[in-house]
């Protein structure tokens, strides 16, 4: 994937910092198309930032981490 | 505090909107008056179809200069022959029965009105703007339109920011607030845009938008640079 949107980043990521979803579901918080979704999911796999295991997904600790920090950054913020 | 600092912005940028009809109201002598009380202290109208009484000796105190009138059907006597004359400065002026406005000004600081049959004191306090669509009058449907526009657009913003800030929960839910401080600003900034037509200092309700929307910007692109480290 040549470009990514940060707003989708941010959505996946902070959504799975919830806790693990089906894919399904991650798919209807994220509001993307099918194959875009996978797209993503794929891309943020690549980068261990997200596993996909017994049937959902999950951030990795990489991907808590940012998560995280990203959290962090928007309590900064707001 | 955004939300309802925002929410008292678009709250009278509706109220605009929906009243953009007095942008099209004629110019009341009101307006005249306030036009020319940069320069003065105070300030009378008279309407010349009404006016029975010249003002009494005692009332005549001070430097009396006539600012500005208003002739919509002009009929103008001269010398003291007319039924109405009144004193404009030294000279004695008089108006026929007509639908005239004169409005008045005393520059003396310490006459703070006098009592004239039939005239409307003015407090010379605020009410100083007469917007532009009064001296071009095919600007005032232009005018009336975009602040009709803007204000329901700032409206529809406001909407979309809410809806963007409470119909969610949990972390994504901070991502949402944060997305929703661009159409907060935006509101703003509409807002303002809505009411500029009324007078320019409702400009200054853009800053906080504006400074809003830059606030956006710069940490959206933080972020993001801070993501890319990350994801490349």
């Amino acid at each position: 994937m040549a470009k990514y949107d940060l707003d989708v980043i941010a959505r996946i990521l902070l959504a799975l910092l919830q806790g693990p979803m089906g894919r399904t579901q991650l798919y209807m918080r994220t509001r993307l198309n099918y194959p875009r979704f996978l797209e993503y999911l794929e891309f943020l796999k690549q980068r261990e930032l997200v596993v996909e295991r017994d049937g959902s997904v999950r951030l990795t600790e990489r991907g808590h981490e940012v998560a995280k920090a990203l959290e962090r950054a928007l309590d900064e913020l707001l | 505090m955004f939300i309802l600092a925002t929410a008292g912005v678009v709250a009278v940028a509706l109220h605009t909107a929906t009243s953009a009809h007095v942008l099209l109201a004629a110019p009341t002598a009101q307006h005249y008056t306030a036009a020319i009380q940069a320069t003065a202290n105070r300030s009378e109208v008279y309407h010349g179809s009404t006016i029975a009484k010249r003002p009494a000796a005692e009332n005549r105190e001070g430097n009396w200069t006539e600012a500005a009138s208003r002739t919509a059907t002009v009929d103008i006597c001269s010398g003291g022959a007319a039924p109405w004359p009144f004193y404009n400065d030294t000279a004695k002026k008089a108006l026929c029965r007509a639908n005239v406005t004169v409005v008045l000004v005393n520059v003396n600081y310490d006459v703070r009105y006098v009592n004239y049959s039939n005239t409307i004191p003015q407090s010379a306090d605020g009410r100083g703007y007469v917007p532009l669509g009064n001296y071009v009058p095919g600007l005032r449907w232009v005018l009336a339109l975009w602040s009709a526009a803007s204000g329901m657009a700032g409206v529809a913003l406001y909407i979309y920011a809410v809806y963007l800030s409470l119909a969610c929960g949990g972390a994504l839910c901070k991502w949402r607030r944060f997305k929703a401080i661009l159409p907060f600003s935006a509101a703003t900034v509409a807002a303002s845009a809505s009411l500029a037509p009324l007078s320019p200092l409702y400009a200054a309700l853009a800053v906080p938008g504006v400074w809003g929307v830059w606030h956006y910007y710069r940490a959206r692109r933080r972020l993001a640079v801070w993501l890319s480290t990350i994801l490349t």
